[in-house]
């Protein structure tokens, strides 16, 4: 049994590409296992203590600033077209700059396509799996992840932003409104301190209290000694032989050189944006729509949630940023209740902006004395913030951009996202009740702001199904065409529901390692 | 310690500015049209993102940073002066001597520009992520330096405490 460095053509070894939520956690547990593994991470290891306190520096330092483009009617691709989307390019993935919250999706939108309906202009299925079956799998992602509310893990601290949030709430009616559910230490936890309510946790964690996979995953799966990481490794393309199973991994180190590294199996953790760019990337003469790609459904259904915010500006002192920027959430609007206008629900979250981000992004293009009131008026602003379902629609999707190649002459990805019906009366309707909240809080002013967010939560790209012409991968991630492909992000997902997507996506790949795990002892013909 | 920094920064965008136009000391008619750019920039600075409460000279330092990155960069700088003299001549050869309601509605009618967009982008960068305007504005800025709000946090006094599930 060799360790690493692996040879590049040992083929009994994984390979694992991307190091966020899915992928990361999918090493750790395998490695654990006894299996092998070489993980391919596009960026670098950042160290919390390279973090700074900056929002604007943080985007920066992590963010992946690779080109994508971007069409459709979503009003990112009018005000905000330079950065479609806000994938962290690190080791730990999107882990870095995630704000921790951890819920878990709802039965019924695992099921959507049952307790909706058929809606005109979406893809809408049911996820090929029964959701009870996933409570396992949340449980040991809360308890991984150290999710106050669970486990008998407490609450960080009430904060400013979450008092004005729970008394808005409450005055208007709402009853579910909690400041609970985040991956971050609200007591010394698994090695790392309590919070110290720096109030920065989406510049990176510079207290590591917030679980990122980079101190978290990455280092304990390194320590089983059966872990290879491989940073500045950007995957471009998978290879396969003729038996049409995937033999290995195309990469460009630092320098460009490439390399090949052989494989037993691939996981495909890139996100929801990458993982399908790849995939279509590595088409072939046999492949010829794209690796795996025989459904057609490779880059399809891409969902992000629907994101809008509304500030309100206070006759005395908030201080909002003085707390974790997810501050604490109204629970009572991620109901199914179609007599608001819409399907799905959202979640309403207190999210506070520091002063450099409420002036460079939440209002894209504005100034003047209007605008610079509202910077003036910093300590007296609270706001709420929407994350609400969007519906899988076909043509909502990531394809290769011909027109624009990256540094290694591979077409971009491109995201189009057209705006649904379903889109615009949520958000109509979050902006009502955003604004009676503040109000009913004491909000004497409102600063409603375009919904121009780039896409944060990546989903759905290469959903799941029971049969191959509906679906890319099975209820465990598994290629239906290539039998020893995986994907293990959010790209699997169906639907999108009304919750933040990182647990979901750790019980998903702590799932789908068992899977391999029983794959690989089973000894299985095909892997 | 507002002024130094203020001034430190003025004096260092002035050298640049002057470096960025070679034969300015020499060359009068050069050094006037850079000064008159400097002062329309200026101006719109603060048209731009205006806050009563800080000085000419933050303003000022503002456009010396973007004048100073036409160094480097020539398109930049072949975009602020087309824009700059294009400004002055729809006011009839003077933007500065227009009334003020009349300099705003000239510079938001360019707001599609990228010239305005050049300016504006820089502006708001120079002036949002400089922690003396923060502090002005009464933003915290960097957290970690003074141990982070674990201490302070929930200190809001005004609406009643939350009642949280068990």
């Amino acid at each position: 049994m060799s360790r690493p460095p692996y040879a590049h053509d040992d083929d009994g070894v994984v390979v694992v590409i991307g190091s966020g939520a899915g992928g990361a956690t999918l090493v750790h547990e395998l490695t654990r296992a006894g299996i092998r593994v070489v993980l391919l991470e596009a960026g670098r290891m950042i160290e919390p203590e390279e973090f700074r306190n900056d929002e604007l520096y943080a985007i920066g330092q992590q963010v992946w600033m690779d080109p994508r483009t971007t069409s459709g009617t979503w009003e990112v691709a009018k005000l905000a077209p330079a950065l479609p989307a806000l994938t962290v390019k690190a080791v730990g993935g999107s882990t870095v700059h995630w704000g921790g919250l951890s819920f878990r999706m709802q039965p019924h939108e695992l099921r959507a396509r049952t307790h909706y309906g058929a809606i005109d202009g979406a893809a809408l299925a049911d996820w090929p799996l029964d959701p009870a079956e996933l409570d396992h799998w949340y449980d040991q992602a809360e308890y991984r992840l150290g999710v106050t509310g669970t486990h008998g893990i407490p609450r960080l601290p009430v904060s400013n932003h979450f008092k004005v949030l729970w008394n808005g709430a409450r005055r208007i009616g709402y009853r579910h409104i909690d400041n609970g559910r985040h991956a971050i230490n609200s007591r010394p936890r698994d090695g790392r301190p309590a919070c110290l309510q720096l109030g920065f946790c989406t510049s990176g964690c510079k207290s590591r209290a917030k679980w990122s996979a980079s101190y978290t995953e990455i280092p304990a799966a390194l320590a089983t000694g059966r872990l290879e990481l491989r940073t500045t490794a950007m995957a471009l393309r998978i290879e396969h032989g003729d038996d049409g199973r995937a033999h290995g991994v195309v990469y460009a180190d630092a320098d460009g050189r490439h390399h090949a590294q052989r494989a037993r199996l691939v996981c495909v953790a890139a996100n929801a944006v990458e993982t399908p760019r790849l995939l279509l990337n590595s088409a072939s003469a046999r492949f010829p729509q794209g690796l795996a790609n025989g459904s057609g459904l490779v880059g399809r259904h891409f969902m992000r949630h629907i994101n809008a915010l509304v500030f309100g500006m206070f006759e005395r002192p908030v201080h909002m940023e003085r707390g974790p920027v997810a501050g604490g959430i109204v629970y009572d609007e991620a109901r199914l209740d179609t007599d608001r206008g819409f399907a799905g629900g959202y979640l309403m979250q207190a999210a506070h902006a520091g002063l450099p981000a409420f002036a460079a992004g939440v209002y894209p293009g504005a100034w003047g004395a209007a605008f610079t009131r509202w910077i003036e008026a910093y300590p007296r602003l609270a706001s709420v913030w929407a994350n609400g379902e969007d519906l899988p629609i076909e043509g909502n999707a990531v394809t290769l951009d011909p027109r624009v190649r990256d540094a290694h002459g591979l077409p971009v990805a491109h995201l189009h996202i057209d705006d649904h019906a379903n889109d615009t009366a949520m958000r109509r309707h979050f902006f009502a009740q955003a604004h009676a909240l503040l109000g009913a809080a004491g909000a004497q002013e409102f600063l409603q702001c375009p919904s121009a967010f780039p896409a944060a939560h990546t989903m759905g790209t290469c959903r799941m199904s029971a049969d191959p012409a509906t679906g890319v991968v099975d209820a465990f991630g598994r290629s239906h065409e290539v039998p020893n492909l995986f994907v293990s992000d959010g790209s699997t997902m169906v639907t999108a529901g009304a919750e933040n997507p990182t647990l979901t996506i750790v019980a998903l790949a702590l799932r789908q390692a068992e899977h391999i795990r029983d794959l690989l002892a089973r000894r299985d013909g095909a892997l | 310690m507002l002024q130094r920094r203020s001034f430190l920064r003025l004096a260092i965008g002035l050298t640049l500015a002057a470096a960025a136009t070679p034969g300015a000391a020499t060359d009068d008619a050069a050094g006037a049209r850079a000064a008159h750019q400097r002062d329309v920039l200026t101006a719109m600075t603060r048209l731009l993102y205006p806050h009563d409460g800080l000085s000419d000279a933050t303003y000022a330092a503002i456009a010396d940073t973007l004048l100073a990155r036409t160094s480097a960069d020539q398109a930049l700088a072949t975009t602020l002066a087309a824009g700059l003299a294009e400004l002055d001549a729809a006011a009839g050869g003077d933007w500065l001597g227009a009334v003020p309601a009349e300099r705003l509605a000239l510079l938001a009618a360019r707001e599609s520009t990228a010239f305005f967009q050049a300016v504006r982008s820089h502006t708001m960068l120079a002036l949002y992520t400089d922690p003396a305007v923060w502090a002005r504005f009464g933003y915290g800025g960097d957290a970690w330096a003074r141990g982070g709000y674990v201490n302070d946090v929930g200190d809001l006094d005004w609406l009643p405490e939350p009642e949280l599930p068990q």
